[in-house]
């Protein structure tokens, strides 16, 4: 049993800011992919010599890969951070959008930290729950849906207080690490909050900074560059 | 051989895709939108234009026009036709080909040269072209910008139905070099038996030097042979 308050993160249609990436694409060099994306703001590619990413006038991203290897793309839509896999393969024909692309995680080691991780399929559509206690059940969780693509639709995971509060700092850290100031961060439950004054630039850079070391999909409170009451 | 080139009440390239037709060595032969017979041609090209001004939207008249019940048994038995422009508009309203020409995202009407990279060579209209070649075509249309569900856009990449994509000189596809928004810069589809295809540029319009542009040739003589 979780001590203290339990925190429900992460449900399926929240915007993510968090491991699992919310899609993954294959494609091949000489090859080109589109994302279909309404209300993009902007986007970037991980590392920027893997691919480029531009915007097309029919609302679509169109990714040009550059070189084989593995990356990501993030994807900023209404206010929201939306991260892809992407892998380029060296040559032939790539599978299309996420075919392929989802592969079992390595659990056993979270499986032995967590008191409760539970991963099955129903219908053809995948679940992915578990109960983060602390830290290590949290970066053993982190380390494992890092590892390769997934786009779990069907996440629930449940944090405790001292679990976030780990993950807060975690994310606070990358911030400092990338000279990022300006930007609050703060749980309001599960609701990661953010405040200040930060162009939009700044906001979202600390997102792509923050995703890496953040566990499941989590809600986001913008109350950026907001006058006090 | 003897070609049918469909004549909408609005056409305006019907002579102009006659006149290419001639020009390659066959025999065209007009035939008015109100005929029943086609009278015995062997391939069928609809020709760009405004078919019934354009009313409601680009080709959704023209494909009610007592010759679209017999274009349509003679793709059902296999034979070939080709839509240019308006005559793509109208076969994707008619359901022989999937997708729609939606209003260009510039809301302008667009008339210039553009690049297409052939992307599926050995159809009917890409014979002897390899997938990859640039090719310079011309294009006037307010309604080319290709739109289908992700679902269906993805079915078309699996088969090749895919013939043609907009692109740059170089052949690199880029917002830029996209003249209307057409999704996955899409710029002509083929069916999915590959009997009936469709396009945005004019290959017509493309046939000689005197022209400008030459590279619409090996098109229409794909189409023919």
């Amino acid at each position: 049993m979780i001590r203290g308050a339990i925190l429900l993160a992460a449900l399926a249609a929240a915007p993510a800011l968090a491991l699992p990436a919310d899609g993954a694409a294959t494609v091949a060099l000489g090859e080109v992919t589109f994302l279909r994306k309404n209300y993009l703001e902007a986007a970037t590619v991980d590392p920027p010599d893997l691919a480029t990413a531009e915007r097309m006038p029919s609302f679509e991203l169109l990714l040009t890969p550059k070189r084989a290897g593995e990356g990501l793309v993030f994807l900023h839509e209404d206010g929201q951070l939306e991260v892809v896999r992407l892998k380029v393969v060296g040559g032939g024909r790539a599978p299309l959008g996420a075919e392929g692309a989802q592969r079992p995680f390595d659990l056993s080691k979270a499986r032995a930290l967590c008191p409760h991780v539970e991963e099955r399929t129903v219908e053809g559509e995948r679940f992915f729950h578990a109960d983060v206690p602390g830290e290590a059940c949290r970066a053993a969780l982190l380390a494992a849906l890092a590892d390769g693509p997934y786009d779990a639709d069907h996440l629930r995971l449940t944090f405790s207080p001292e679990a976030l509060q780990s993950q807060l700092a975690a994310m606070q850290a990358r911030l400092d690490a990338a000279h990022l100031r300006g930007l609050g961060i703060s749980y309001t439950g599960a609701t990661l909050t953010l405040t200040g004054k930060v162009d939009s630039e700044t906001r979202r850079r600390a997102l792509e900074a923050m995703w890496p070391v953040t566990l499941g999909r989590m809600l986001i409170d913008d109350e950026t560059n907001r006058e006090e009451w | 051989m003897k070609v049918g080139v469909v004549v909408f009440p609005g056409s305006n390239c019907d002579h102009d895709a006659a006149h290419a037709l001639e020009l390659l060595g066959h025999e065209p032969l007009l035939l008015w939108h109100k005929e029943t017979s086609l009278q015995g041609v062997e391939r069928i090209l609809l020709p760009g234009g405004f078919s019934y001004g354009d009313y409601l939207r680009a080709g959704a008249l023209a494909r009610f026009s007592p010759i679209m019940a017999e274009v349509g048994r003679f793709a059902d038995r296999g034979g070939p036709v080709l839509g240019i422009c308006n005559g793509f508009q109208i076969l994707c309203e008619a359901g022989m080909l999937p997708g729609v020409l939606a209003r260009n995202a510039s809301l302008r009407f667009v008339c210039k040269h553009v690049h297409v990279r052939v992307e599926a060579g050995e159809s009917l209209l890409t014979r002897g072209l390899r997938p990859g070649t640039v090719l310079r075509l011309p294009i006037a249309h307010a309604d080319g910008n290709y739109t289908l569900d992700d679902a269906g856009l993805d079915a078309l990449e699996r088969s090749g139905q895919i013939l043609f994509r907009y692109c740059d000189e170089e052949g690199q596809l880029s917002a830029g070099a996209n003249p209307n928004g057409a999704m996955r810069a899409i710029a002509g589809v083929r069916s999915e038996r590959g009997n009936v295809v469709g396009l945005m540029p004019h290959p017509e319009r493309a046939c000689e030097g005197l022209l400008g542009a030459t590279d619409g040739r090996a098109l229409l003589e794909s189409f023919l042979s």
